[in-house]
C-alpha cells in the first residue's frame, strides 16, 4: 500500500448549483470540439460525469439535501467486482477507472452500480473529447475518472469540475488530507452498502447555528 | 490508509441514504478546507502541450463582468476558470455560464457576415454584403437623417459603451438608451425615496459574508444573474453561519439552501414587507440610536398638512436642511442639530396644529399592515411572519432584507424595495457591516477621452423630457428603451426614423413584443449589431456581425464592480472566430464610421486598436500600476466597501439623511396619501396588477419568467445545448405549470398548451410541476421565439443558410413580454416593465 | 394427426429470420440507451436458452446415469436438442455484449469474483462436454464408459452454470431485489422444468418415446411446483425487506402482476398441471411460456424499473434523464424479436437433425 490515494470532497453548502464543473466536466470529457463545429451528446447534462439533482425536496426520499451523481471511486466497488473482463479496475491512486480495450460491454458494471454513476450512450459521435481515450466513447458504459488523464508524472492534478468550481465547494487531494480538511462533517452516501465510496459530502447545515 | 469509521465517521448511523453523522457537528460553523498537501483550488493547470496560452478575459453574458481565464490550444477551449487577483478572494467567481463558450463559438444562430436585407422587413430574408458595403450604407444613412431622428439602444457587450459614447458625443444622437427600464427601474425608484438619487442595485452591497441572516424578496444571488461574486459572498456567508429566510413563487436551489422558505402568490412580497415593517414598528424593535442619528425619523411634522414643522439651512452641512424636533431631554422643540435626544414617537400641538415626528407617522400610516392582514394575501402564516420580523431585529444590524438586482417587475415592486429599504433602516444595517454596504466604483477614462476624440455632444432634446412633462416620474435618464419604443410608435415628441441596436434584442426584452415590431416596422432604417440572430435581428435592414466576446481584445479596461471593490480586469482575444466569419469589434466598427464621418480625426480612430495602449493610459489614471493589471489580468482598487450609514457623507436627500418620509415627496406628492399609488409618500399596499383584476379563474394564471442558472439576458446562451440540455435536467424545457392547475385543465406533462395574454398568443411545452405557487405558469426569461418563430434565409457568398432560432434546441418555453402589452408601462415609476404581472389563459394546444 | 413438418419448418423458417433481424438491429444501437434498465430481452433469451439446454441435458443425463434404458434411445436425440438449444443461446450472448471482440479478456483477464467470468468458463466446459457427448453417443451409443463419464461431468458443469447465471443477477448491490435472491437454485429449477418442457416437445416433433414424455410430464409437474414454490418463497422474503418491497408489490399487486399471475402461475403450473397427463405436448409448450414470460418480466425487467422508485440516483436519473424505462419500450425492442426467434434455430434443428447429422458425417 505504498501509494497514496485521492478522494474528493463536495461541501453542499459552499455549491450553489451553478453548473460549472458539470459544463467543465462535459467539455474535457463528453463534448467533441472538431474543425469547425461542436458535437455534443443529446441530454449533455444526463451524460455529464457528475451532475447536482435537487429534486430531492420533492421526492421525499432524500429531504432537500441536494447530490451530485456521479461515480463515487468506491474502495469496495461493485462495478469492479462484477466486471467479467477487468476492464473495470482500481488504479494506484484509487481512481475506478475502465480500460476501453477490455470491455466486452455486458453493461453488468451499470446493473451494479447503486449511484447511478454509469450512463451508456449508443449513438454515433464524431471526433475525440479532450480527455482523449479516457473520453466518453459511444457503446462503452461511462463514469468519471477524476480526470486522471490530466496527471503529468507523479503527484496530484486537477480534475475540470474541482478547476471549474469558483465557490470552493469541491476539493480534491489525498485521502488522509481530504479527510483532514472534512473535519469529520463528511458523509458517505449509501454508507449501508459497504462500499466504502472516496467522494465525500459535506451536507448543508440549516437552523440556528 | 483506508477509511476507518473511527477517524471518519464517528458513530455513523449507518442506514438509509446518507451516513449521519453527530448533530453537535452538523453545527460546528464551516471553515474554508485546509490542508497542506491538498491540491491548491486555484492553482491552472500546467499543460506540456505546444501552443497552450492562458488568456485574460472578462465573462459577458450577463452585465457582471467577471474575470475568467481563458486556456485555449489552436481554436480548442480546454479550461475556463474564474481569474482572481488571489489576495481578495471572495470577490471573484464566474458562474456556469462562461464554461458554455467552447459551444457558443460554433452556434448555428451566428451571424457570420454583414447582412443586408432581402425581401420585406420582417420577412427573416438576407443577403451577405461586404464590410465597406455596409459600412458605406450605414454611413450615408446617418448623414441622411438628423440625429434627433436617431435612437440607439445599447444594452450589453463588452463595447457598448464605446458605441453609445461614439453616438451621444461624436454624432450627436440626443437619444442613447441602455435597458434598465426593462430591470431595475423599480429599485432606482425606490432608493430616490429614502436616499435621495435613483440608485441601481450596483450602489448597494449586501455583505453576506458579514451577515448573520438574510431575507430574499424578488432575489436569488445563487442562480439570478450579475450574481457570481454576490455568490461567493453568500458562499462565505454561509460558511460563517448566515441564515436565509427565502420568499418566492418558486422551490429552487435559493429554498433548498434556506433555513425557512415560503412559497407565495406572484407579487404579494410587498404584503410580506408591510407586515414584518409593521410588527418591527409595533414592538420598537428598530435601532432608536440608528434612527436618531442617521434619519429623519424625528422630524416634527403637521398632521393637517403633512408638511414639516419648520426646515431651515443645515449649519454644519452646506446645502442640507435641518429641522425641527421633540427633544425628550427638556421636552421643547429644536433644530435637530441642537437637540440633545430628539423623539421617535408621540406627538406635540405646537400653535393649536397637531404634530408628531415621522416615525410616529410611519408607524400610524401602516397600522393596519398586520401579519393576520398579510397572512389573507400571502398564506404566509401570521405567526411566521412575526417570526420573521423578531428574527431581523433580533440580529440587527447583521440582518436584512435583500436590496435585490434584477427587478421582480410587478406592479408593486417599486413600493417593495421601499419598504425593503425602510426595514433595513429601522433595523440600522444600512451601512452597517453584515447589513446592506455602499459600493464604491471605479471611473474608467473612456477611450476617446483617453485618445482626446471629441465631438459635438448630444444635437437636441432626449425624449424622456416629453414624457418627464406628461405622465412619466423618476425617469432614469440613461434608461428609457420603452418610452423610446411608445415615442416611435406614437410620433411623440417627433417622428423618428432610424434605430441602431446593439447587443440588444428589444423584440423579446422589452414589454409587448409584438408593439415593438410595430415600432420597428415604422422605422426608415433599422440597423442591429450582434453575435446572433435573434427575434429583433429578424426586422433589421442591416445586420453587423459581432465577434463572441472572447474572440477580440476590447479597447478598454472593464470594472465588475457590483462587489464593491473596484476591480479592473483586461479582455484578451483568446480565439479566433471560425474561419471564413466576418465578424468585426464594436470599437472597429466605430474606427471605420469614424473615419467616414468624421474624417479630420481619421489617426485618432485609428489609434482605437492600440488597445494596450488605452490600457495603460486607463490603469495610471485610476493609480493603477499597469505592469501588474496586465500581467494578472485583474486588480482590486478597494479593500471594502463603504461601511457608513450614509456613506460618511450626507446623502442626496433635503436633510442628508436617510429620510423615512421624504420631504422632497412630501411637498410633490402630499395628495397621494392614503391612496395605493407609488407616489404615496407613506409605504401602502400596492396589489400586483394581475390580483386588481379579480380572482384567478381555473384556466388563469399569472406568467412569470425567471432567471435560470444557465440563461442569461445574453441572448445567445439559450441557443446552447448545454443550456437546454439543462434546462431539460431540471425539467424546465418548457413552462412549468402547478399539478393541481393542470389536472383540472386535463394537461398532462409534455403536453403542447397555448398562453393567450393580451399583446399575445404563444404555444409552449408544459411541465407539470409542484415546485410552484398554484398561481403562476413560470420559464425561464426568453425561451421562446414567439413572433419570429420560423426560419431566416440568408444568401452569403459560399451559398444559401436557413437558420432557425434556437436551432439545435426547444423554444418552447416562454417570453412574458410576447403576452404583453407596452401600454401596461409604470409611467410613475420611470416608464418600467411589469412583465410578470400579466394575467394569461391556459388552454391545451 | 398432429404438428405437419411443413408447419413447423414455415414456423422455424420465420423465427430465424426474425431472430437475424433482431440481432440486426439491436447491433444497429436499436436496445436503445441503457443505463435504466442495463438488462434487456436478449440478456433474458440466453438465460432462457442456457437453462432450457442445462434441463433438457440434466434429465437426461440424470436418467442414463441412473441406468434407465428408457432414456438410452433418446440420449442422441436429447443431447442434440440440448445442444441445438445452446447454440442460439451463446449466439445472444455474443450479439447482447456490446464489443464482442473484448471476449477474450474473459479468459485472459480472468475476474474471479465475478459471476459472468465465471459464466463464460462454464459456458466453455458445459459446450464442450455437450458437444463432445453429443458426438459421442452418435457415433458410440450412449453407454460406453466415456459417453457416462462425459455426461456426469458435463451434469456438474450444467448444474453450476445454471447456478452461476442466477448468481449473476444476485451478487449485485444495487437491485434491491435481486440483490442475495435465491436465483441459484431458482435458475436450477428452472431448468429442470423447462428442460422437461422442451424434451416433451423435441420426442413429439421427432415422433419418439411417448412413453418417457409421460414421464417427463409427471416431472414437469414437480418441477414446476418446485420453481413456483422458490419463486413464491423469493417474493415473501424480500416482501420484509424494505427496498425490494416496491418489486414484490410491483409484481404481485403492480402493473405487471397480471402477466406474472398470467405467465408464471395460470400458464407455466395450473395449466400444464391440469392437461399434462393427457396431452404432454401441449403442457410443455405452455410451461415454455409461462416461464419465459417469468425470466422477461417479473424476474428480470421488475426489479431493474423497481429500482428507479427505491434508489434515489436511479430515481433522479429516471426522472431527468431521457431514457424512458417503461415495461412497453423494454418488450418492443428489436431484442425481444431476437430472443423469440432463437426458438427456430432449435426447431430447425431438431426438425433436420438427420440431414445436418448426416452433413455432419455423425450419422450413426
Amino acid at each position: 500500500m505504498g501509494r497514496r490515494r485521492v478522494m474528493m470532497l463536495i461541501d453542499m453548502n459552499s455549491c450553489v448549483g451553478c453548473m460549472a464543473c458539470v459544463v467543465a466536466c462535459i467539455r474535457e470529457n463528453i463534448a467533441r470540439q472538431n474543425r469547425g463545429d461542436v458535437e455534443i451528446p443529446e441530454d449533455a447534462v444526463y451524460h455529464a460525469r457528475t451532475k447536482p439533482e435537487y429534486a430531492g425536496m420533492e421526492l421525499g426520499l432524500t429531504g432537500d439535501i441536494p447530490i451530485f451523481i456521479q461515480c463515487q471511486h468506491c474502495d469496495n466497488p461493485p462495478c469492479e467486482m462484477v466486471c467479467p473482463t477487468g476492464a473495470t479496475y482500481i488504479d494506484e491512486d484509487g481512481v475506478v477507472a475502465l480500460d476501453h480495450g477490455k470491455c466486452v460491454g455486458c453493461r453488468a458494471c451499470i446493473a451494479a452500480c447503486p449511484y447511478g454513476a454509469r450512463t451508456i450512450y449508443r449513438r454515433p459521435l464524431a471526433g475525440e473529447p479532450l480527455s482523449g481515450g479516457e473520453g466518453f466513447q459511444p457503446g462503452y458504459p461511462d463514469k468519471c475518472t477524476f480526470c486522471r488523464h490530466r496527471k503529468r508524472g507523479e503527484g496530484l492534478w486537477t480534475p475540470a469540475c474541482i478547476e471549474a468550481c469558483a465557490f470552493g465547494a469541491r476539493l480534491f487531494g489525498y485521502e488522509e488530507d481530504v479527510i483532514e480538511s472534512s473535519e469529520g462533517r463528511a458523509v458517505r452516501l449509501l454508507e449501508a452498502l459497504g462500499t466504502e465510496p472516496k467522494v465525500l459530502y459535506i451536507l448543508p447545515v440549516k437552523g440556528r447555528r | 490508509m483506508k477509511i476507518t469509521r473511527r477517524n471518519f465517521l464517528k458513530a455513523a448511523i449507518a442506514s438509509g441514504l446518507i451516513a449521519s453523522i453527530p448533530g453537535e457537528a452538523l453545527h460546528t460553523p464551516i471553515e474554508k478546507p485546509r490542508g497542506k498537501q491538498v491540491q491548491a483550488i486555484y492553482s491552472l493547470q500546467p499543460r506540456k502541450e505546444a501552443k497552450v496560452r492562458t488568456y485574460r478575459s472578462a465573462c459577458f453574458i450577463c452585465g457582471q463582468k467577471c474575470p475568467i481565464r481563458i486556456v485555449a490550444r489552436q481554436g480548442q477551449v480546454l479550461t475556463v476558470m474564474y481569474n482572481t487577483d488571489g489576495v481578495n478572494d471572495t470577490q471573484y467567481a464566474c458562474c456556469g455560464r462562461p464554461h458554455t463558450i467552447f459551444e457558443a463559438h460554433t452556434l448555428k444562430e451566428r451571424i457570420r457576415a454583414p447582412l443586408a436585407r432581402d425581401g420585406e422587413r420582417g420577412s427573416g430574408s438576407f443577403k451577405e454584403i461586404s464590410w465597406s458595403e455596409a459600412l458605406d450604407t450605414l454611413a450615408s444613412w446617418i448623414r441622411e437623417v438628423d440625429p434627433g431622428e436617431v435612437i440607439v439602444f445599447s444594452h450589453q457587450g463588452c463595447e457598448a459603451g464605446i458605441v453609445k459614447e461614439f453616438f451621444k458625443e461624436i454624432v450627436g444622437v440626443p437619444n442613447v438608451t441602455k435597458h434598465c427600464d426593462t430591470c431595475h427601474t423599480a429599485i432606482d425608484y425606490a432608493s430616490w425615496w429614502l436616499f435621495g438619487k435613483l440608485i441601481g442595485p450596483g450602489g448597494f452591497r449586501p455583505d453576506y459574508e458579514n451577515a448573520k441572516l438574510v431575507v430574499f424578496m424578488g432575489r436569488n444571488p445563487v442562480e439570478g444573474i450579475v450574481a457570481a461574486p454576490w455568490t461567493k459572498m453568500f458562499a462565505e456567508g454561509r460558511r460563517r453561519g448566515m441564515r436565509i429566510i427565502v420568499f418566492d413563487v418558486r422551490r429552487s436551489r435559493l429554498t433548498s439552501l434556506a433555513d425557512k422558505y415560503y412559497l407565495i402568490p406572484p407579487g404579494t412580497d410587498l404584503a410580506a414587507a408591510l407586515a414584518i415593517l409593521h410588527v418591527i414598528l409595533r414592538n420598537s424593535l428598530y435601532d432608536e440610536d440608528y434612527l436618531r442619528r442617521y434619519t429623519n425619523a424625528p422630524m416634527l411634522v403637521y398632521t393637517d398638512t403633512l408638511e414639516p414643522v419648520e426646515l431651515a439651512d443645515n449649519p454644519r452641512i452646506e446645502g442640507k436642511k435641518t429641522y425641527k424636533v421633540l427633544d425628550e431631554t427638556d421636552g421643547t422643540i429644536k433644530w435637530k442639530t441642537e437637540a440633545i435626544q430628539p423623539a421617535l414617537l408621540g406627538e406635540i400641538v405646537i400653535g393649536g396644529r397637531m404634530a408628531k415626528p415621522a416615525l410616529q407617522l410611519l408607524k400610524e400610516a401602516i397600522s393596519s399592515y398586520t401579519p393576520s392582514w398579510a397572512e389573507e394575501i400571502t398564506g404566509v402564516p401570521a405567526g411566521e411572519l412575526e417570526w420573521v420580523a423578531r428574527s431581523l431585529a433580533y440580529e440587527a444590524p447583521r440582518a436584512f432584507i435583500d436590496p435585490g438586482y434584477k427587478g421582480t417587475r410587478y406592479r408593486s415592486e417599486g413600493m417593495l424595495f421601499r419598504v425593503i429599504h425602510l426595514i433595513n433602516t429601522m433595523l440600522g444595517s444600512i451601512g452597517a457591516r453584515g447589513g446592506v454596504a455602499w459600493n464604491k466604483k471605479p471611473k474608467i477614462k473612456s477611450p476617446f477621452k483617453v485618445l482626446g476624440i471629441e465631438g459635438p455632444g448630444p444635437q437636441g432634446e432626449p425624449l424622456y423630457k416629453y414624457w418627464e412633462e406628461n405622465g412619466a416620474a423618476f425617469v432614469n435618464h440613461k434608461c428609457y428603451s420603452m418610452l423610446a419604443i411608445k415615442s416611435i410608435l406614437e410620433e411623440r415628441p417627433r417622428r423618428y426614423r432610424m434605430a441602431i441596436i446593439f447587443n440588444q434584442n428589444l423584440v423579446a426584452h422589452v414589454q409587448g413584443s409584438s408593439d415593438v415590431i410595430r415600432a420597428l416596422k415604422k422605422l426608415d432604417y433599422v440597423v442591429v449589431m450582434d453575435t446572433v440572430f435573434s427575434e429583433t435581428a429578424v426586422y433589421a435592414d442591416l445586420i453587423l456581425p459581432l465577434p463572441m466576446f472572447f474572440e477580440a481584445s476590447s479597447p478598454t479596461l472593464f470594472t465588475p464592480s457590483k462587489t464593491g471593490r473596484g476591480q479592473l480586469v483586461v479582455v484578451e482575444k483568446a480565439l479566433e472566430p471560425p474561419p471564413g466569419y466576418e465578424v468585426r469589434s464594436a470599437w472597429w466598427i466605430v474606427k471605420e464610421l469614424g473615419k467616414r464621418l468624421d474624417p479630420g480625426n481619421s489617426t485618432l480612430y485609428e489609434m482605437l486598436g492600440e488597445h494596450e495602449y488605452i490600457w495603460r493610459k486607463q490603469a495610471e489614471d485610476l493609480g493603477v500600476d499597469p505592469e501588474e493589471l496586465l500581467d494578472k489580468g485583474v486588480v482590486t482598487l478597494y479593500k471594502a466597501p463603504i461601511y457608513h450609514p450614509i456613506k460618511g457623507k450626507a446623502l442626496y436627500t433635503a436633510t442628508g439623511e436617510i429620510e423615512i418620509l421624504n420631504v422632497e415627496g412630501l411637498s410633490l406628492y402630499r395628495g397621494e396619501v392614503g391612496k395605493p399609488s407609488s407616489f404615496n409618500p407613506f409605504p401602502a399596499w400596492i396589489p400586483p396588477a394581475w390580483m386588481s383584476q379579480g380572482p384567478l379563474g381555473d384556466g388563469e394564471a399569472v406568467v412569470v419568467d425567471i432567471c435560470h442558472r444557465m440563461t442569461a439576458t445574453n441572448m445567445w446562451i439559450r441557443y446552447t445545448r448545454l443550456t437546454y440540455s439543462t434546462l431539460k435536467w431540471d425539467r424546465m424545457d418548457g413552462v412549468l405549470i402547478h399539478r393541481s392547475k393542470a389536472e383540472k385543465l386535463g394537461i398532462k406533462d409534455g403536453d403542447t398548451i397555448v398562453l393567450e395574454g393580451p399583446g399575445g398568443t404563444l404555444k409552449a411545452k408544459a411541465r407539470i410541476t409542484e415546485d410552484i405557487h398554484p398561481a403562476v405558469v413560470l420559464s425561464p426569461h426568453a425561451t421562446n421565439p414567439g413572433p419570429a418563430e420560423g426560419w431566416i434565409t440568408v444568401r452569403y457568398r459560399s451559398g444559401e443558410e436557413r437558420i432557425r432560432l434556437f436551432h439545435r434546441t426547444s423554444g418552447m418555453g416562454i417570453n412574458t413580454n410576447m403576452l404583453h402589452r407596452l401600454n401596461d408601462l409604470v409611467m410613475e415609476e420611470g416608464g418600467r416593465a411589469i412583465q410578470n404581472d400579466v394575467r394569461v389563459r391556459i388552454r391545451r394546444g | 394427426m398432429g404438428w405437419s413438418r411443413l408447419t413447423a419448418t414455415v414456423g422455424g423458417v420465420i423465427l430465424v429470420i426474425l431472430f437475424i433481424v433482431g440481432i440486426a438491429m439491436y447491433r444497429a444501437g436499436g436496445g436503445g440507451e441503457q443505463a435504466l434498465i442495463p438488462w434487456g430481452m436478449m440478456v433474458v433469451g440466453y438465460i432462457f436458452f442456457a437453462l432450457a439446454s442445462g434441463g433438457v441435458f440434466d434429465s437426461m443425463a440424470i436418467r442414463l446415469l441412473r441406468g434407465d434404458k428408457d432414456i438410452e434411445a433418446h440420449a442422441g436425440l436429447l443431447a442434440w436438442s440440448s445442444l441445438a438449444l445452446l447454440a442460439p443461446g451463446i449466439v445472444l450472448v455474443f450479439s447482447d455484449v456490446l464489443h464482442p471482440g473484448a471476449a477474450p479478456y474473459f479468459y485472459l483477464s480472468f475476474n474471479p469474483e465475478s459471476r459472468i467470468a465465471w459464466n463464460a468458463v462454464l459456458y466453455l466446459l458445459y459446450g464442450g462436454g455437450l458437444l463432445a457427448f453429443t458426438i459421442l453417443v452418435h457415433l458410440k451409443g450412449p453407454t460406453v464408459p466415456l459417453a457416462r463419464s462425459i455426461a456426469a461431468a458435463t451434469l456438474a458443469f450444467s448444474l453450476l452454470l445454471e447456478a452461476n447465471l442466477g448468481m449473476a443477477y444476485a451478487v449485485n448491490v444495487a437491485v434491491p431485489a435481486w440483490y442475495a435472491s435465491m436465483a441459484p437454485i431458482l435458475f436450477i429449477a428452472l431448468g429442470f422444468a423447462m428442460g422437461s418442457g422442451f424434451t416433451i416437445l423435441t420426442l413429439r416433433l421427432a415422433s419418439e418415446g411417448s412413453v418417457i414424455a409421460r414421464e417427463y410430464a409427471e416431472e414437469l409437474r414437480y418441477t414446476l411446483l418446485a420453481a413456483a414454490f422458490i419463486a413464491g418463497w423469493s417474493l415473501v422474503g424480500m416482501a420484509a425487506w424494505g427496498d425490494a418491497r416496491t418489486t414484490v408489490v410491483e409484481v404481485v399487486m403492480g402493473g405487471v402482476a397480471p402477466i406474472f399471475w398470467l405467465g408464471f402461475v395460470l400458464v407455466g403450473v395450473l395449466a400444464p398441471l391440469a392437461i399434462a397427463s393427457r396431452r404432454p405436448p401441449v403442457a410443455g409448450l405452455l410451461a415454455i411460456l409461462g416461464l419465459a414470460v417469468y425470466l422477461a418480466i417479473p424476474f428480470n425487467y421488475t426489479p431493474q424499473a423497481a429500482r428507479l422508485k427505491v434508489n434515489p440516483f436511479y430515481m433522479l436519473l429516471a426522472q431527468s434523464g431521457p431514457v424512458e424505462a417503461g415495461l412497453w419500450e423494454y418488450v418492443a425492442s428489436p431484442e425481444t424479436l431476437a430472443f423469440i426467434g432463437g426458438l427456430g434455430v432449435w426447431l430447425l434443428l431438431v426438425l433436420y437433425r438427420g440431414k445436418v447429422l448426416g452433413i455432419l458425417g455423425l450419422q450413426g
